[in-house]
């Protein structure tokens, strides 16, 4: 798993769903975190706050879209390496595809248990240590 | 050789579809993400009065054309009890801060329905649901034909609605 301490930026334009995203990561032994709610607000955090090391976000939001907010952090010198869960309700095959292509390091759907969401972060950490990028 | 189903068919099978896949789509939704098991009862037509409900969470249905729209209809205490299963929060009474949760039902609910019903010729794009509490409740229009399904569960009855334009 990635370092209990690491800071996760949680975006979903739902309150409610940003805690009970942060509720589950806790449980997983996540200490740390920021959130956002939409990709816009997203942004500006990743960029005042250069500690933060994960992002779990929302693909439907107002403002900016979580796709947005994916390709923004990829052409971006300095955040393009950051990892990048896409948790949502956007479930259709092309959606994925588009995401895929937009450089996202997993895909969680919702509903989504607190197993499903632990297996996304474990792949996305041993892709990450098996080839850093 | 196909025969041809008159346009009253087509219409009454496409809309039979929609139904069919919101009532499994409520039902993945809550058993899943709220562990909470329902069933729906017999589906009816709208009668001229609302049931009792504190909340209701609804959305758009767009196909390229506006074909109606999604409503779920929840008493206080099958929203509280389904919200406390969901967020794991315990609440006596409905905040504004928790009007996000009814969204997120259909938030949830819809990407279920969206992502079945588009394998199946539909053209449903991403949407913004929208909450309606207490007194905005009765001020819903109420004038489109709709499908009531009511669903009885652990968590106390609730039912849904989907409503079609009259002119599709
Ligand atoms: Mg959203």
């Amino acid at each position: 798993m990635f370092d209990p301490a690491i800071k996760i930026l949680v975006i979903d334009d739902m309150s409610t769903m940003r805690n009970l995203v942060k509720k589950r990561l806790k449980e997983m032994g996540y200490v740390n975190f920021e959130e956002a709610e939409d990709g816009l607000k997203a942004w500006a955090k990743l960029n005042e706050q250069t500690d933060i090391g994960l992002v779990v976000s929302d693909w439907n939001m107002p403002n900016c879209t979580g796709l947005e907010l994916l390709k923004k952090v990829r052409t971006d010198s300095r955040l393009k390496q950051m990892p990048f869960i896409l948790l949502t309700a956007e479930a259709e095959v092309s959606q994925v595809k588009q995401a895929v292509l937009a450089g996202v390091d997993s895909y969680c759907i919702k509903p989504f248990t607190m197993e499903s969401l632990k297996s996304k972060l474990e792949q996305v950490y041993a892709k990450r240590v098996e080839k850093p990028k | 050789m196909k025969t041809k189903r008159n346009p009253e068919q087509v219409e009454a099978d496409r809309r039979s579809l929609l139904v069919q896949t919101f009532v499994h789509a409520t039902k993945k939704m809550f058993e899943e993400q709220a562990s909470t098991k329902s069933t729906m009862r017999a589906a009816t037509t709208r009668g001229p009065l609302a049931p009792e409900s504190a909340i209701a969470g609804y959305i758009e249905l767009n196909s390229g054309e506006l074909l109606g729209r999604f409503v779920i209809y929840l008493p206080k205490h099958s929203f509280l009890t389904l919200f406390k299963n969901m967020f794991e929060v315990e609440q006596n009474e409905i905040t504004d801060d928790m009007k996000d949760g009814a969204a997120e039902f259909v938030n949830i609910i819809y990407g279920l329905a969206k992502t079945e019903l588009n394998i199946r010729g539909f053209r449903f794009e991403p949407a913004f649901p929208k909450v309606a509490m207490n007194d905005e409740i009765p001020k819903m229009s109420r004038s489109r034909p709709a499908v009531v399904v009511p669903f009885d569960s652990v968590a106390g009855p609730f039912h849904i609605e989907i409503e079609f334009n009259s002119e599709n």
